[in-house]
């Protein structure tokens, strides 16, 4: 392979300069999407994201109630769930608002808190219906308010 | 009799090989972001797929040549080597996030630790690959994801909005906000792309030198390639509906591929969704084993390695080193904390780039009545054929710059 390789360097170059380049984007955008402070749209999108998050905690309860699921899909994709939160909060906590977001964005960071703990106390409240249900109106109340 | 045969399993099998994890993730998503507005990307992508899978099948029978010496000797080195770069890095990538996608579904079926569902899955895919017959993987494991049509049951008993689910195959665009519509694009590309992911066109070539077949078997490849493919598109419309009637009245975008069982769920009932996840871990098993072969398949093929999944695996070494070095590394990725659904959220934007110089090639040795003799394209099909490169090119043009805009497809 090397041989062959060897008899045609330009193609070797240039694939090296194409997965340079993709990777060079790739870093740049990834940088940007890190450092770049967050944006009215991009806080109004993250909010919806963490409706989405208490609803679909919600949506599990619903068809576990129902018994339209097994109990391992229900703790499985509660942790799913709950860990995604927890990922997206952190990302969220370390991002810097721009200076006139600041008050939604505390706010926002403090409901992301109480979803991604009511989710925590999902995965393990499966047995007892009364917590569940408990943990269903506090995911109804947050993603209301969001 | 038994070539028909063959075409059953064929176009069977192409119902459950047709959907992987990146379509059922973007079709639910799409459904719940803009209910049935991007059906006419469904119906465009599978006319563009069903001709590229077509033409390369027909290449393949009528010189007994597969698409990446086709491409090699049409596109020349630099540029051949260019596409197999580039075919081999999407294919790894979508490959891991396979993979990921196997070990999620099941850990919603079993439980378990999610290193050894990683190991499971991986493992699993090398295991099957090392065992089964080209045959045996083309029609057991396709078969398998058969289960899938459970969604369309689903969908039509969750009574969409016909009307409107018509009207969407009309092209159209959203108004209101500039970042809904650059979002709408975004997901325009993402769809199109998931469809028209390249290893489904290596794969049925190299399957077609596999199978033996010849220019007499050029109407089992027309009728494999676009009933497949038009069958396949029922399961994505399947799950736009499903996005459309559970998560739209929500107001909410589920990424998780567990959420898509909950339209099987709530129009029929607990087995319904327990027969979506199996549908979904052998649609996803069968991608992850198709992205790995057509690695091999793509190697072999631009270098003159001996190749083919219907020889012993010491007759063709380096073809067979190619399969298990991606599924291992494409484990390993898993197994290191990448998560699969992002990874094909960016996979499915980006391997669109590549996409023009794999289907550039394919048209150029399709057309050409040197090389095809009276199999070429006809006039109908290189005019639908160009066209729907052009496409193609507008869309690879436009995939980079709408993940930046839309901040990772995050709208």
């Amino acid at each position: 392979m090397m041989q062959k390789l060897a008899h045609h360097p330009v193609a070797v170059v240039v694939s090296i300069c194409a997965v340079l380049s993709l990777a060079a984007a790739s870093l740049v955008f990834i940088a940007n999407e890190k450092f770049a402070p967050l944006t009215a749209d991009q806080l109004t999108t993250t909010a919806d994201e963490w409706r989405t998050a208490a609803v679909s905690g919600q949506l599990l309860v619903d068809q576990l109630n129902n018994e339209k699921v097994t109990r391992t899909f229900f703790t499985n994709q509660c942790y799913f769930l709950s860990d995604n939160a927890a990922h997206d909060q952190q990302a969220l906590q370390s991002a810097t608002p721009e200076d006139a977001l600041q008050s939604q964005y505390q706010q926002l960071v403090s409901m992301s808190m109480q979803i991604t703990t009511s989710l925590e106390q999902l995965c393990t409240a499966f047995p007892d219906q009364a917590q569940r249900q408990q943990i269903y109106l506090q995911l109804q109340t947050l993603a209301d308010q969001l | 009799m038994s070539k028909y045969f063959d075409l059953l399993l064929g176009i069977l099998a192409a119902v459950g090989g047709f959907v992987d994890l990146g379509q059922l993730i973007f079709g639910v998503q799409i459904g719940a972001k803009f209910a049935y507005r991007e059906m006419w990307v469904v119906a465009l992508a599978t006319l563009a797929i069903a001709l590229f899978m077509e033409m390369s099948g027909r290449i393949a029978a009528v010189t007994q040549k597969p698409a990446f010496l086709v491409l090699r000797e049409r596109l020349g080195d630099w540029l051949g080597g260019l596409t197999l770069v580039a075919a081999v890095i999407v294919n790894f990538l979508t490959c891991a996030a396979e993979i990921g996608g196997v070990a999620i579904i099941l850990k919603l079926l079993t439980g378990g630790n999610w290193l050894l569902l990683g190991l499971v899955g991986g493992l699993g895919v090398l295991a099957i690959l090392a065992v089964a017959s080209f045959e045996m993987l083309e029609h057991t494991v396709g078969l398998l994801g058969v289960l899938m049509l459970v969604y369309v049951v689903a969908a039509v008993k969750l009574k969409p909005d016909w009307g409107a689910l018509a009207a969407g195959f009309l092209p159209n665009s959203p108004q209101g906000a500039v970042s809904n519509t650059l979002f709408y694009w975004y997901t325009v590309v993402a769809l199109f792309s998931a469809v028209l992911l390249p290893y489904e066109v290596y794969l049925y070539s190299s399957g077609a030198i596999e199978d033996k077949w010849t220019a007499g078997d050029l109407h089992i490849n027309a009728l494999t390639a676009v009933l497949g493919s038009v069958f396949g598109a029922l399961l994505t419309i399947a799950l736009i509906v499903v996005g459309a009637k559970i998560f739209l009245p929500l107001g909410i975008q589920p990424q998780l591929p567990g959420a898509a069982i909950y339209g099987p769920t709530q129009a029929i009932g607990k087995t319904a969704g327990l027969l979506a996840l199996g549908g979904m871990l052998f649609a996803i098993t069968g991608a992850a084993i198709e992205t790995a072969l057509s690695n091999g398949y793509a190697l072999a093929q631009f270098f003159h390695w001996p190749w083919g999944k219907s020889k012993k695996l010491r007759e063709v070494p380096k073809f067979t080193w190619s399969w298990v070095i991606t599924v291992l590394a494409a484990m390993l990725v898993i197994l290191l904390g990448i998560d699969p659904i992002k990874l094909v959220q960016y996979v499915i934007v980006i391997s669109v780039v590549p996409l023009p110089l794999t289907y550039y090639g394919l048209m150029v040795a399709a057309q050409d009545k040197g090389l095809m003799g009276k199999h070429a394209n006809g006039q109908i099909i290189t005019v639908l054929g160009w066209a729907l490169f052009g496409l193609v090119c507008i869309a690879a043009a436009a995939a980079i710059p709408l993940l930046i805009v839309t901040h990772g497809g995050q709208g």
